[in-house]
């Protein structure tokens, strides 16, 4: 199928003579450009059906296996003894130590993960709900007016950055310093070096500094934590501290970017949110299951064990497909509806089990509050140009452009 | 006996903080790092006597055991290393080993020289101890003989019996001279599979003349890559095998594990510092009598690593 559709989201088009069934089933990669556009969903339902436990010759030393059922994924995510997290990328970064918790596996990632369990509860995100909706509202002041906008560099990026900072801690001088660094992370700019390396100079520094002043942060928290009536040493502090920026930022930015193209291409159902401001909590969460940002993670086995009739050996590689399981319409009436009232809505868009998102109430939040905001700001939003919007492939799928125009409504 | 044991079994490296007390959290993920190292990894050696075993209490090596044996998916057996004096503390060191989950035990030669002489001399003497310990413990058991220098190795025919012992699972063999080892390995004759434990660039020898596996406290480092080394050696399929030994796992043999690393006795604090500098250990701290590594040494395993390719930068 040729691209004369005045949609960007298209799952149907074709992406070239390798755009086969058997081409994907034998070579599946989460990762490859070539299925942007909702190509990925068509995909990963085509594997459902004919090769529910895949197995793909990219990347690692021996290959991976690919799992595209709920039921598959969920018996992976109640086993945490059997499919150790780490790496949790595939291919690996080739980092040695876990990243703490989301490579920490029994009988270390509870005690890890319990330590910021009150921090990201729901009721403790409830209360930052102002504090999200001032730092969503400044951003949507500077560009509203103009009746267009890049939505991803204007609001999803800063918006979630600003709130990732204050969480961390990070002093107001640093401020800028720190956006810097997070930006060229999510773009992966390395022109002015490594912004990874920068980042753990970085929080080495504030470590030290939050050592002597501790305040009600995530890096006051975990500096200040004990394990068995241990402080944690200086690289699970430092191991921590760097997932919870690259965790919390591109993919609640991403997110958010989907939402609005989802809005863009759907204006009776943007109408419907602005209409009903009280479905627009379910709606977030239909649209994470819908975009599933972070597509897929992996997991290595431990020990041998069958799955969907195959067995896995020991060191085996797995790549959960949380994209396809979220389409299973084995779990999904009508899975490829966007469905804002969808009950249940058991998605993996956020992991499950154990691992299940540890900043998904923030998340969830921030979203929401993005779109209310936006949603009184901003009538009849649509693509500026389909062709202009860029999407970025990844273990976490995002919008890097997303031009949009839309009528600008003044509120007092 | 239902314990066989093939491929590689690393000796795992004991984290310590700077004032030498156990890193436990950090050694929870020193097992498991190993035991997603791939099906070329059979299991893990605990408080091997080599290491920083030999300076921990009776309670330290229990508390190690009780780590291990949480931190091991199923299917990864951890083996107990044992070393003492006497026969008697032997027997005690089993049966702490059984009372904290070691699926199996890697026995040495009691220290005491008196003993080491009759078991390296009299054929008959160390069947007779292993069956003293085979009728004290129902844990399945290696035996461990060390370097024919300054160690102790059985004489063949003792080994012979060795094997046809019931609770005798495999012989974890130190002795480093190829010559001896294929004669052993012949006359052992697979009762029992034999493991080369040489941390030294003659390994990738002995093994040829014989095994079904290695014991190795080297593969702390790049364990996966050690796993498919040995395995991909003894099914033959040399061309992988040999071109990784000859890129990687002999320039590391040569530097971490060759003879100045034995010679000053300093093993698991080389391979510890190598560690460090791949960025996944805190410190190369060990435990006395181990001694600590000098900056010559340390200079020798940065170097080691960079020829090896698996510096960052090199
Ligand atoms: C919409 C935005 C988000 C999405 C889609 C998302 C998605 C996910 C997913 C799928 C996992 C599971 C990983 C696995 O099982 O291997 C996960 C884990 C995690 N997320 Fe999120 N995440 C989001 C926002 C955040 C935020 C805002 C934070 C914190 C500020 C955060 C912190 C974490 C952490 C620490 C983990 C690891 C949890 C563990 O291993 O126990 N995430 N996230």
């Amino acid at each position: 199928m040729s691209d004369t559709s005045d949609t960007y989201w298209n799952p149907d088009l074709s992406a070239g003579e390798h755009d086969t069934p058997e081409h994907w089933a034998a070579h599946f990669d989460g990762m490859d450009p070539t299925l942007s556009r909702g190509r990925f969903f068509r995909v990963s339902a085509e594997m459902q059906q004919r090769c529910p436990v895949a197995h793909s010759d990219r990347y690692e030393d021996g290959g991976f296996w690919v799992l595209s059922r709920y039921r598959d994924i969920e018996q992976v995510h109640k086993d945490p003894a059997t499919f150790s997290s780490y790496p949790v990328v595939c291919p690996s970064f080739g980092n040695l130590r876990p990243m703490i918790p989301i490579e920490s596996d029994p009988p270390l990632h509870k005690p890890y993960r319990a330590l910021l369990s009150d921090f990201f509860s729901r009721r403790a995100q409830l209360a930052k709900e102002p504090l999200f909706r001032r730092f969503a509202v400044e951003q949507l002041d500077r560009f509203v007016a103009r009746g267009e906008c890049d939505i991803t560099e204007e609001l999803c990026l800063p918006f979630v950055l600003r709130a990732l900072i204050d969480m961390l801690g990070v002093p107001d001088e640093d401020r800028e310093l720190m956006g810097d660094i997070g930006m060229r992370l999510v773009r992966m700019d390395t022109s002015r070096g490594n912004p990874a390396v920068e980042l753990y100079g970085y929080f080495q520094k504030l470590v030290a500094h939050r050592r002597e002043h501790p305040g009600d942060d995530v890096v006051s928290l975990i500096t200040h934590a004990e394990l068995d009536g241990e402080p944690l040493s200086e690289f699970e502090i430092l191991d921590y501290c760097m997932v919870i920026l690259p965790a919390g930022f591109e993919t609640t930015a991403s997110s958010m970017s989907y939402t609005f193209l989802f809005l863009a291409e759907n204006p009776e159902l943007a109408d419907r949110l602005r209409a009903d401001p009280a479905l627009i909590a379910s709606a977030v969460d239909e649209m994470i299951r819908y975009a599933t940002p972070v597509r897929a993670l992996a997991r290595t086995v431990m020990s041998e064990v069958e799955v969907g009739g195959q067995t896995m050996a020991r060191g085996d590689r797995v790549v959960l497909n949380w994209a396809a399981a979220n389409r299973d319409p084995a779990y999904f009436p009508e899975p490829d509806t966007l469905d804002v009232e969808r009950k249940p809505n058991r998605h993996m868009g956020f992991g499950m089990g154990v691992h299940l998102c540890t900043g998904i109430h923030m998340a969830r939040i921030e979203i929401r509050v993005a779109l209310e905001e936006a949603l009184k700001r901003m009538d009849n939003i649509r693509l500026a140009d389909p062709a202009a919007v860029v999407e970025r492939p990844g273990s976490t799928w995002g919008l890097d452009v997303l031009p949009l125009r839309f009528d600008p409504v003044a509120v007092s | 006996m239902s314990l066989v044991l093939a491929g590689l079994y690393p000796s795992a490296l004991l984290p310590l903080r700077e004032d030498l007390s156990i890193a436990e959290r950090d050694y929870v993920v020193q097992i498991q790092h190993l035991a997603r190292a791939g099906a070329g990894v059979g299991g893990v050696i605990v408080n091997d006597p080599a290491g920083d075993a030999a300076g921990l209490s009776r309670e330290e090596r229990a508390r190690v055991l009780e780590l291990a044996a949480a931190a091991a998916p199923e299917g990864f057996p951890v083996i107990a290393g044992i070393q003492a004096e006497s026969v008697e503390r032997v027997v005690e060191l089993l049966d702490d080993a059984r009372a904290h989950h070691a699926d199996a035990a890697l026995v040495f030669p009691p220290t005491d020289p008196r003993l080491t002489a009759e078991l390296t001399s009299a054929v008959d003497a160390p069947r007779r101890l292993f069956a003293e310990l085979a009728a004290a413990t129902d844990l399945p058991l290696v035996v461990a003989q060390t370097a024919a220098e300054g160690g102790a190795s059985y004489p063949t025919q003792a080994l012979v019996e060795l094997a046809r012992l019931e609770r005798v699972v495999a012989i974890v063999d130190a002795i480093g001279d190829a010559g001896r080892h294929a004669e052993q390995y012949r006359a052992v004759d697979r009762a029992v599979p034999l493991l080369v434990a040489v941390d030294g660039p003659e390994l990738r020898e002995l093994l040829l003349a014989g095994a079904e596996g290695a014991a190795l406290g080297i593969s702390n480092i790049a364990p996966r890559a050690w796993g498919a080394f040995v395995a991909d050696l003894l099914a033959g399929r040399r061309d992988r095998s040999d071109r990784w030994y000859a890129e990687v796992g002999e320039p590391l043999l040569r530097a971490l594990g060759g003879s100045r690393a034995r010679a000053s006795g300093s093993g698991a604090a080389w391979v510890k510092h190598g560690l460090v500098l791949l960025g996944q250990h805190a410190n190369s701290r060990v435990r006395p009598p181990q001694p600590e590594l000098s900056e010559e040494d340390g200079a020798a395993v940065r170097e080691a690593l960079a020829v090896a390719g698996l510096l960052p930068g090199h």
